[in-house]
């Protein structure tokens, strides 16, 4: 996988780089939007990573060009900006997602995987499977083990993500906002609260657990460790 | 102006006059010649002469060629030529009483058939007099006028200046860093004062700004200081021992949650200032708080079953949607701040309620908890932004929760209470309620 990290900050641009490719990407670097601009659109990436305010062209400005010029690799706007309209402005662009400095590395890296994984497999899907656990879209209809589970909608909604992110490390703030629609973080942990209400109906009277809590970073629904 | 126009009309009302008299003492005068010749003129001319009328009229009947005079009170003919219908105007020699004084007269003369030709005129002087009695006070009006005027500019002028100078003086007050200063006030509810109540109200928005963001750093310097400090020594204190690579690691760790913390805190200080220093109505909609409301409850309900507390939510009526205008993300999570506090601070088993209800134009949301509440003295000053925070900083939290609501309520022009829910706490939230609005029946469509 190879990513495009637009960044003017050389620092934060040295680490972002560093712990991208520790984390098995390889990473090309750009210090301004005009050489970003330029790498992004004549180079192939998987992804971009791109800071909002860059020197020569504003990083907003570089994703409505690639965009214009057809270009759809994912991108992700990194910004000091964490206003909701900043956000909206910024996915109004056309950028993938949005993400308010300063960021968790591991918040970084988690939403990164979401935008890679976004292409792969039908995005209709009418149902989803990790193990023994089935979920139906149109039946609004979930089996473990072919034993039926009764969720509420909201549990529905939460375990439909992390299934949607099967395998990928989803953060608290990605399932705020994409569950909730909340894009503030509430002073309780409440995401813990239904996490650990959705196992206790998914993982709770069977042998091996699905949803798994990565340390410092979020949750992981997968078939085993 | 006006005395100009009085003296433009009178003379002419005194020239008409003039006119008339004469025409018809002319017309007098040829009556008789005409019945009764040259003799009954002259005799009626002498008879005028020498009576009443002769102090004001002049008359001269004289044959056509510079023949001397027959009769009349003139003593030669007038050394001017008339005009077209016989009108002349001239100065006469006095006599008598009058004796080497020049007085203007206006005269009318006509050619009778015998050859001979009779002028009858008047004395002008009244009108002269009047004309210059009308120039006097004209040119004392104007005279007068324009020392007033002048006065009057200068007092103008010197209050217009005194007026401005307390302008630049406040101006120049702020400038010099006391940002109270102030614009005064007259009262006479003129246009200064309504600019001196324009700056002011503009020289208090910026101070509010100012003295919020000057809040905003004393805050972050004051809550970020204590986390800063605990890290720092966190670090020190695993480099000064010998720990093995676990010690390492925990301390990290441990860092990491400090920055998360400082972050956390940093982040609330940050919205709540840009929550104080945005124009109300900008990206504002309309919104159904019963909605945002149960979808916080909806969030926040296991939390409140995990702790053993109940969270009950009572919507308003279905027919009266509670609409009002503002930011959807803003008043979600007002909201949320408020049951979170409510959950926070309510021990297990406590009871939590939550309620939208419409009347009177007002939209209001009530959290009301049965916990320890906060102390009557305390409700004022917890509204108080600085008070608020040093009070709350000793608690859980980030405690910046009721800032942050404070902050919304304001931007949406609603009114925060804090009430005595006896017991326990009761926080209202009044919202002017958005009626109904164009938006939604688009909506519907």
């Amino acid at each position: 996988m190879r990513l495009l990290v637009v960044e003017d900050d050389a620092e934060a641009a040295a680490y972002l780089a560093k712990g991208l490719r520790e984390s098995g990407y390889v990473v090309d670097h750009a210090d301004n939007g005009m050489d970003g601009l330029y790498m992004a659109t004549n180079e192939t990436y998987d992804a971009i990573v791109l800071d909002r305010m860059l020197p020569r062209l504003d990083g907003l400005a570089v994703v409505e060009t690639l965009r214009k010029a057809g270009k759809q690799t994912p991108v992700l706007i990194l910004s000091a900006l964490g206003e909701v309209d900043a956000r909206v402005q910024g996915l109004r662009a056309g950028g993938d997602d949005y993400l308010a400095k300063p960021y968790a590395f591991s918040e970084l890296l988690a939403r990164l995987e979401a935008l890679l994984r976004r292409g792969e497999g039908p995005t209709q899907q009418t149902r989803m499977q990790v193990g023994d656990l089935e979920l139906d879209l149109l039946g609004r209809h979930v089996t473990r083990a072919g034993k039926t589970i009764t969720l509420q909608p909201r549990e529905f909604r939460l375990l439909e993500y992390l299934m949607r992110h099967a395998g990928q490390v989803v953060t608290r703030t990605m399932l705020l906002e994409n569950v909730w629609d909340y894009h503030f973080d509430p002073q309780t942990n409440v995401i813990d609260v239904h996490v650990s209400r959705l196992r206790q109906k998914i993982d709770k009277d069977f042998d091996t657990a699905l949803i798994h809590t990565i340390r410092g970073a979020g949750y992981c629904l997968r078939e085993s460790d | 102006m006006v005395l100009g126009l009085v003296y433009w009309t009178t003379a002419a009302l005194i020239d008409q006059q003039t006119v008339t008299a004469i025409n018809t003492e002319m017309a007098g005068l040829r009556d008789i010649y005409r019945r009764g010749g040259v003799n009954a003129l002259i005799a009626a001319i002498d008879n005028r002469v020498s009576g009443y009328q002769g102090y004001h009229h002049l008359y001269l009947l004289a044959p056509q060629e510079g023949g001397a005079p027959l009769v009349g009170n003139l003593r030669q003919w007038p050394g001017v030529p008339p005009d077209r219908n016989g009108w002349m105007r001239f100065t006469v020699e006095g006599e008598g009483d009058r004796q080497g004084q020049l007085w203007p007269a206006q005269a009318r003369l006509v050619h009778l058939s015998d050859g001979l030709r009779l002028l009858v005129g008047r004395d002008m002087t009244e009108r002269t007099g009047f004309a210059q009695i009308m120039e006097q006070s004209l040119a004392f009006a104007l005279a007068t006028s324009l020392v007033l005027g002048v006065i009057g500019g200068i007092v103008m002028s010197r209050n217009l200046l005194r007026r401005i100078d307390a302008v630049n003086r406040t101006a120049q007050t702020i400038l010099e860093g006391d940002l109270s200063g102030r614009v005064p006030v007259s009262g006479a509810g003129d246009e200064f004062d309504r600019l001196a109540i324009n700056l002011n109200s503009m020289l208090d928005r910026m101070q509010k700004l100012i003295s919020a963001m000057r809040e905003v750093s004393d805050n972050i310097a004051h809550d970020l200081r204590s986390p800063l400090n605990r890290m720092r020594s966190r670090l020190e204190i695993t480099l000064v021992g010998k720990p093995d690579l676990a010690e390492y690691q925990r301390s990290l760790e441990g860092a990491l949650e400090d920055t998360d913390a400082i972050l956390h805190t940093f982040n609330a200080l940050l919205s709540i200032a840009r929550i104080e220093g945005r124009h109300a109505t900008e990206s504002f909609e309309a919104v159904d708080l019963a909605e945002v409301v149960a979808c916080t409850v909806e969030l926040y309900e296991p939390v409140a079953e995990e702790r053993g507390q109940t969270l009950v939510y009572t919507p308003p009526y279905a027919d009266h949607p509670p609409t009002v205008l503002g930011d959807r993300h803003l008043l979600s999570q007002a909201a949320a701040n408020l049951v979170d506090n409510a959950i926070k601070y309510t021990p297990e088993g406590g009871h939590i309620s939550v309620f939208v209800n419409v009347a009177l134009g007002t939209v209001r949301l009530v959290v009301a908890d049965d916990g320890p509440g906060i102390p009557e003295h305390f409700r004022g000053a917890v509204l108080n932004r600085f008070v608020r925070l040093e009070q709350s900083r000793h608690t859980a939290g980030t405690g910046l929760g009721l800032s942050l609501v404070s902050a919304v309520a304001e931007l949406h022009a609603a009114r925060l209470e804090l009430k005595d829910n006896d017991p326990g706490l009761r926080v209202e939230l009044h919202f002017p309620e958005r009626a109904a609005p164009p938006a939604q029946a688009e909506a519907a469509q």
